[in-house]
Order: C-alpha cells, then structure tokens, then sequence
C-alpha cells in the first residue's frame, strides 16, 4: 500500500530497485519524521538577537553622490502616543497554583499604546519560565525585564491604536520537582484595547510662528533624575539620560560602606515620563541613528579618556560595540551621517567612523569643541571650521563654506536647508543657508547667547533656545519663520527656564529642562496647538463628528438616534434589511466602532469609513469585525450620512489585519498609509504583495513604496487621478510568526476634487 | 538541476550588505534548519540551540558564501551539519522515537498498525546507529527532500559517492530491520 510513495522521487527508484530495498526505502517515506513541536517566540526570539547582531555587524552603505544639494523630501508625520501603565494582573505563585486575581477586564479603560505591559507576581517565581510563556496576538516583538516580582513586557515598537491586544502567560513544560509551580499553572490570559488614533488632518499643519500657541506643560521626571532628553525619530518617545547608584560589593566592614557612586544610564521613556527600557549603562550623551535602528552614546573610561559604542536599539547595551576612543570626556552627543555612520569631534578634528569602527577616509579640521550636524541622509555634513560654517560633501571630502565666522550650533531642515547660529560681536545671529542663498533671520543686539535649534516639521519655522545677557537671566525660547517673515515669537512665557527645547518630530510638543528652586533640573514636556483650523479641516471634524454620533447610537442600541444622522438614501439602505443599524439581543453584540480612515471628496463631501467591532455575548471576548464606506455630504449648516456601502468582514485573530488607511495629497503624488496591529515579516511586504489597482482592475505602478517595520507602516506613493482605486492587501502578507490574513485586504481609494 | 533561484541569489547578495535581507532569508530558511536540526537531536531545546548557531555562524560568514550552482540552504545545511557533528562530538544523544515518527495513515488492523509503528521506529532508530555520513545522507534523502546533487555539495562528496552510501545506508537498515512475520518461513517436522 505504500508503493506510490517511492514513486514520488524518481532518484529513489532509480537507485533502489530491488524489493528489499523497496521495503525499507517506502518504510523510510511513510514513516518519516513528524513535524517537530516549534515555539513560535524562540523565532521570533532568534530572529531579533540575529537581526541585532546582523545590525551591528552589517551596514547598509548609501551610494556616494556628486556634491548637490539635495531635493525636498515628503514631510514625514508621526503622532504622539500617549502612556498610562497597565498592571494586568497579580499572580499567588509560590508553591501553589497560580491565580490571577486583578486582571483588566475587556472592555474597561483604553490602554495607551506605547506602554510596557506590567505582570505583578506575589511571590517568587521561575522568572525565566514566566518570561518565556508570554504571547501577544497580534503578533508583537517584544522583550521583558523584571522589576523585582513584576515581569515587564515591552513592545519593541509602539502598540497598535485601536486594536484589541490577548497577552497570554502559557506554560510550556511541567515544573521540575521542587520547582515553583508558576510554569504549570493554568495559562492566564489579558486582553486589552488600545486608544483610538486622532484622525489626521485633512490639510497638512502649517508651523509658520504666527500659527503657534503654548498650551500648557507638566513635568514628567523628579528633580535631578533625568539630565537630558531628545526624542526618538519616530516621536513616539524620549531618550534620556539619568543617574542611578551604581549597584557595588559592599567590602568586610559593611559599616564602612560609604553611598555608592552614581552612574549615568541611557533610558527610553514615554513622553508622559514612564520609564520603558534601559539601553546602556554607564553611558552618556546618547545619540539615536535617523532610522531608529542603533543609539550611539560616550563611555568615559578614565577621567582623560572616554570611547564612543554603538549597540543595536533593541539591545540594553550589553552588546554594544566599542568604534572611537579620544581624550577627554566629548561635551555633546557624536553626529549620525546617514544611519550608518558617525561623526564626533576629537580635539580640533571632526572623524569619521563606521559602525565596525572603521574609520572611512575623512578627517575635517575644526574649531575645536565645534558643533556637527548631518543632512538626513547623511550626505552632507556642517560644522564649524577655522574659514567659518562650512558643509562637507561626505563621500567626496568637497568642502564648501556658507558664512565667515564663529558658528555654534548647526541644524538641517527636512527639505535640506541649514540653520546655524553665528557668535559676531553684536550678538548672536540666526541665519539659514539653501542652495539658492544665505539669509539672516534674526539677530540680538542685547547680548543673548543662542542655542539648541529645532525645525519644525514642515520646515516653515524654527525653535531657538535663548538665554539672556545677564548671568542670571533665564533661558527662554522663541519661534522664528524659517523665511524670514514676521518677527520672533516668544515660545510661553519669558519668565521661566526653557532650557535645550527640543521639538518633537509631530510638532505638537516640546520637552525641555527646568531648573528647580534647589537647583536641580526638572524634565518637562510643553504642549504646542498648531493653529487655527482649516476650512476643510474644519468640515472634516464636523462630518467625523456626526459619524460618531451614529456610532455610539448603534453602540448603545438607539435606533432613533441612528437613523437621526441619515439621510434618505442610507436610511433606505440600512432598512431594506441588507446591513442591521443594531444587533439583536442574543446575537454578538457591538463592542467598540472606530473611525478607520476620512477621505476628502469635495470640500462638502467626505468619504468615512468606520470599523465596527463585534464581541461574543457570553464570553465578551471581540470575535469579528465589518467596515462599512459611508458617504457624507454637507446639508445645509449640518452634514449627513447619505449613502453608504457595505465593506470587508473578518474574523478577528487569523493574521494580521490593517488598522488604518490615510489618502493624504503630496502634490504631484497621493500618499497612501496602510498601518497593521502586528509586526510583520519584512520580507513578504512588497509592491507584490500590497498594491493600488484602478477602476478598470490595472494595477497602479507606485512611484515609492516604503515599509517601515518600526510603526508597522507601509507608505505608497502614486500619481493618482480623479476618480476610484482599490487598495488591496494580498494574503502573502504574513506577521512575525508567519501567519497570514484569512483573506485579501481591499480598501476603496477615492481621489476627489478635494485632492488636486 | 542547479539549485538557487535567481531572486534567492540576488536575496543573499543583498544579505551582504543590508540586515533586513538577511531577515529575509532567515524567515525563508528557519524551518528547514529548525527541522533537520530537531531530526538529527530528537530535542526542542538542543534544536533550538543548534538552530541558533547556524544562524548565527551563517550571519558571520556570509561574505564568504559564493553562489557555486547549488540553493543556499546547502549551505545551512553544511553548517548544521557541523554543528551537529560538534555537539555529538564526545557525546552521543539519546534518541528517543516513540513519538516522533507520523507514519502513514494506512488503514487496517490495529495489529497491522502496531507491526508499522514499531518498524517504523526500528527502521529510524537504525538510521541513527548508521556512520554518520550515511547517517546524513538518509536524513536529507528521507527527511528533508533534498536532491542528491544538493547532498553531495553538503556532504562535500560526489554524487556518485552519495548513492553510494544512500545505497549502504538502505541495505544495512535493511539487514538491521527484522523480517516481517510473512517474510519468515517455519518449518515443521511432520508428525511432531
């Protein structure tokens, strides 16, 4: 009966004739080995160090350009995420069965989506087991760390918005004999909803100084605690510096033991001021690489000696890789050049190096001490040179000086201008050099010394730290339009100590350091309000608005209060029985709806699509969700759902599913957005795989198509015309774990009057 | 038929020089590794330690692997088989294969089923006994599919010498594996 089998490989039949052989050779092929038992999270775990090390260990290199200056990249935006610690549950572990007795239930309180995830245990436990039980749907990276009896799960991107998340604590194996029973015990599961994203602008924010408002501020560290903060690139957190007592073996007379010492350490936090992971330890002057994959940061080694490491970002810096030694401690972070290369000061002479530690062959005299700053994709480099600010053609070593004079501080705009601060003897003096010129912004006559500039996100304007003249003036800020229009604008109040602002890469905030009445420096973080809303905008907050009055009314089961935002048509439509406004009693039940993605019509009309979420009525766990398109169109002074169209259904837990859609203009191109809710597998998303195809059923060649793991993104640039495009997310898009979506994604693009 | 695609060639040069390629290929080669590693250590654990150091010695040296008309898992392969040969060097594993064989699903007697299973089990247990190069051949002949021009450039042998040993390999299995009661002819003296 097992004869076919040989037969399948003609090798086989070919070497193996006679019937003995035979025998063994089918015995061999129907009883071959079952598949192995295959943890999921050891590869995903492999997969992370290897992609750590393969980071470290292998760098990209961009192809070296004749000496130009560079074309106006697409603005990139990044939203704020907003934290709140979640403790998920408490565990009695301790030669007993565990017992979670405080886990969220579902549906309670929205949790904020770049959190670490807090497992608080009562007792001892097998802490390698625990760590390795944990699973996350959707499939999320992630590492852990304990803080005492605590197991912290972090992310190693921010979470997903609006998605429902199962954290899962599953044992893998039996416990070993006198072994706490932590690994054995029944698997406790969490499950947890993550905040809705804000639905983004229809009109990109300008950030030009006029259109600029202080909101507020609050601080977000205790005196003393964190000593400098930048944002990540992706401005979803803050990389900070801070002081801990360095842990130390206590010598024979524990009496004698004198404080221990204090060591800077580098630490991730979330910009409401949680702490989320440590990255190196005795490390200093952290400095994150443009596409957040490495930190760079300073190890002083003797008081005349200090080197420069890199380790991947992912790591807590115990795989940091030592690449530059020089004398002295550096006073300011080494400079990215590109994500691949750096760029630190050593006496008079600005160096080079690679992330092996191979020095490339450029070496600049500087002014020693002097500021660096490189151009986004790191072709360009400025710093201060003995002739003045100068740019430096990195692959070339083509040097070229934009202004005589001591300048101080170097910043370079999305769009490739430079800014820098000039030292005359007047005062000091901001100026912004561009391929077509050189142009003063501002200048003090009153002696204020200048420091620390910020470019806004669009480029249209700049955020200057100031201090004044006197030895005990206040640090201030102030906001100044990049074309020189207007005048300065004071950034909150002149009063109160804004010191080393640095704008967040949204520009919605600003976190800065205070000092305190016992000297001591505070973190804060201020609030920025972009402006006075455009007309569209305007309008579109009044379409998504009623939308989400329609919503609730389904949520709450009010079928008048529904129908009263519908117009003749989608009324129609929703009582001619083909879609239900509310579930029957019995039936799943509406758990959560969304807004998924607005796009603009027309000035008055707006396509919405909502996402709405169904859960089981006994065990209240979120089962499945549809879409639905709805048109909505201005009646009067008030809009109204006016037609709409049934979108995809799926069930929720078979792969990765998209999140959101966004169709923003970039003028000549459309920008499509697609975000997923899992970490996906780099190399199944491709043009292939994700893909635009018009109202004929063609594709649509993209003119750029990006993926960037880290916000789990994909961004599709297309030359669209008027009219209907369907995106379409194929099934060979599969998450970290290999799983793919059940079915193909399709997402209706509509490309208005509104868009041109 | 040379092994390789030209996309697969063109996914490990670019594993040269850009991390996320070499994601790529880890992605499309883990389970391969994973399982011959698990055939060859019949444990999770010891698996996912050899897994780990093919990976990771292949990431190291990847600027050394040149595309010579055979896939790249040839290559992982050769690793892993090193690395096998390295944790059993100076200690031999205990293989355990009660529940590690699927068998066909051949209907029938349960007494039939048992006599399968348990010569099913014989027949890898012996596998195991084998020298270790036949050893190998008849996991990546049996277990993993592999063509026997693949084998060779694993083995680092000939095809020729692969037959031969998948050939010796097979005829001591099947010395080693006891006759079916069928195959065993008894005789009786008359009258007794």
């Amino acid at each position: 009966m097992w004869r076919s089998a040989l037969n399948r490989d003609p090798e086989l039949e070919e070497l193996f004739a006679s019937g003995p052989h035979r025998e063994v050779v089918e015995l061999l092929q129907a009883s071959r080995p079952a598949q192995p038992p295959l943890d999921p999270y050891f590869r995903n775990h492999l997969r992370m160090k290897l992609m750590a090390e393969a980071r470290r260990s292998i760098s990209p290199r961009s192809q070296p350009r004749w000496f130009a200056w560079p074309r106006t990249p697409l603005l990139a935006t990044a939203a704020a995420a907003a934290a709140v610690v979640l403790t998920v549950g408490v565990y009695h572990a301790l030669h007993q069965a565990p017992t979670a007795v405080a886990v969220v239930p579902p549906g309670i309180g929205l949790i904020r989506t770049a959190e670490p995830i807090r497992i608080a245990f009562t007792g001892p436990v097998d802490k390698n087991a625990v760590a390795q039980s944990v699973r996350i749907e959707p499939a999320t990276l992630y590492t852990t760390r304990w803080d005492g009896q605590t197991l912290v799960i972090i992310p190693l991107h921010p979470l997903a918005s609006n998605t429902g998340y199962t954290v899962k604590l599953v044992p893998q194996t039996a416990p070993a004999p006198n072994t706490v029973a932590a690994t054995a015990a029944p698997p406790v599961v969490v499950r947890f909803v993550t905040t809705p994203a804000a639905v983004s602008p229809v009109v990109p924010p300008s950030f030009r100084s006029d259109n600029l408002t202080f909101v507020g501020e609050i601080s977000i560290a205790d005196p003393g605690a964190v000593t400098s903060a930048s944002w990540t690139p992706d401005g979803q957190a803050l990389i900070v510096t801070r002081t801990v007592a360095e842990a130390v073996t206590l010598g024979p007379s524990p009496s004698a033991a004198t404080l221990p010492p204090v060591v800077p350490e580098v630490w991730s936090m979330t910009p409401q001021g949680t702490l989320v992971r440590r990255l190196a330890t005795r490390a200093t002057l952290p400095a994150v690489a443009p596409d957040g994959r490495h930190l760079a940061f300073w190890r002083q080694d003797r008081p005349d000696q200090s080197s420069l490491w890199v380790s991947a970002f992912e790591d807590d810096g115990t795989h940091a890789t030592q690449i530059a030694t020089v004398g002295g401690l550096p006073n300011r972070p080494a400079t990215w050049v590109g994500s691949d290369r750096l760029a630190y000061g050593d006496a008079g002479t600005l160096r080079l190096v690679d992330l092996q530690g191979t020095p490339p062959p450029l070496t600049v005299a500087i002014t020693p001490g002097a500021a660096a700053a490189a151009i986004n994709d790191g072709r360009f480099l400025a710093t201060a040179t003995a002739d003045g600010a100068a740019i430096f053609d990195v692959a070339s070593g083509q040097s070229k000086v934009v202004s005589a004079g001591a300048a101080t501080t170097f910043a370079w705009s999305s769009d490739g201008r430079l800014a820098f601060i000039l030292s005359a003897a007047s005062g000091p003096q901001l100026w912004v050099a561009a391929p077509d010129g050189l142009k003063q912004l501002a200048a003090s006559r009153s002696g204020d010394r200048w420091s620390d500039i910020s470019w806004s996100p669009d480029s249209s304007s700049l955020l200057v730290a100031s201090r004044g003249a006197s030895t005990d003036a206040q640090p201030s800020a102030f906001f100044v339009n990049a074309d020189g229009s207007g005048k300065p604008v004071p950034f909150a109040a002149q009063d109160r100590e804004y010191t080393t602002p640095r704008w967040s890469p949204d520009g919605g905030s600003i976190v800065f350091l205070r000092g305190d009445e016992t000297g001591r420096a505070r973190l804060w973080v201020a609030t920025v309000r972009i402006g006075e809303l455009s007309p569209a905008d305007a309008a579109q907050l009044d379409a998504v608005h009623v939308v989400t009055r329609f919503l609730d009314a389904r949520q709450r089961g009010n079928l008048a209060d529904a129908q009263a935002e519908l117009g003749p048509q989608a009324l129609a439509t929703y009582q001619n029985g083909n879609l239900p406004l509310v579930t029957a009693p019995g039936d799943p039940y509406i758990a959560r709806s969304y807004v998924f993605g607005v796009q603009l019509v027309s000035p008055d009309q707006f396509l919405v699509t909502v996402r709405i979420v169904l859960a089981d009525p006994k065990t209240h766990q979120e089962i499945q969700f549809f879409e639905e398109h709805l048109t909505v169109v201005r009646h009067g002074e008030r809009f109204l759902i006016d037609a709409v169209q049934p979108g995809i259904t799926t069930i929720i837990g078979q792969g990765p599913s998209v999140v959101s859609v966004q169709v923003q203009s970039a003028p000549p191109h459309q920008q499509v957005t697609v975000k997923f809710d899992a970490d996906l597998a780099a190399a199944t998303v491709s043009r292939e795989s994700i893909y635009l195809r018009d109202s004929s059923g063609q594709r649509t060649d993209p003119t750029d198509f990006q993926f960037d793991p880290n916000t789990r993104t994909v961004t599709i640039m297309a030359k669209l015309h008027q009219g209907r495009y369907t995106l379409v997310v194929t099934t060979g898009v599969t998450d970290v774990n290999g799983h793919a979506a059940a079915q193909e994604y399709d997402y209706t693009v509509v490309i208005g009057s509104g868009n041109d | 038929m040379p092994g390789g695609s030209e996309d697969e060639r063109d996914l490990v040069d670019r594993a040269k020089r850009n991390p996320e390629a070499f994601g790529a290929l880890y992605d499309r080669y883990f389970t391969q590794i994973y399982r011959f590693a698990y055939s060859r250590v019949r444990d999770q654990s010891l698996a996912e330690d050899l897994t780990s150091e093919v990976f990771f010695k292949a990431l190291r040296n990847i600027n050394r692997y040149t595309y010579a008309g055979h896939p790249f898992s040839s290559w992982l392969y050769q690793i892993a088989l090193n690395a096998v040969a390295d944790h059993y060097r100076g200690q031999r594993g205990e293989l355990e294969l009660e529940d590690a064989t699927s068998g066909g699903t051949p209907s029938g007697a349960v007494v039939d089923e048992v006599i399968r299973r348990d010569r099913s089990r014989r027949v890898w247990s012996a596998i195991d006994q084998l020298p270790k190069q036949q050893r190998a051949a008849l996991i990546l002949k049996f277990a993993e599919d592999r063509k026997i021009d693949d084998i060779a450039q694993i083995l680092g042998k000939s095809s020729g010498a692969v037959k031969l040993l998948l050939h010796r390999g097979v005829e001591r299995l099947r010395k080693e594996l006891p006759p079916l009661e069928g195959d065993v002819e008894v005789g009786f003296e008359p009258g007794s």
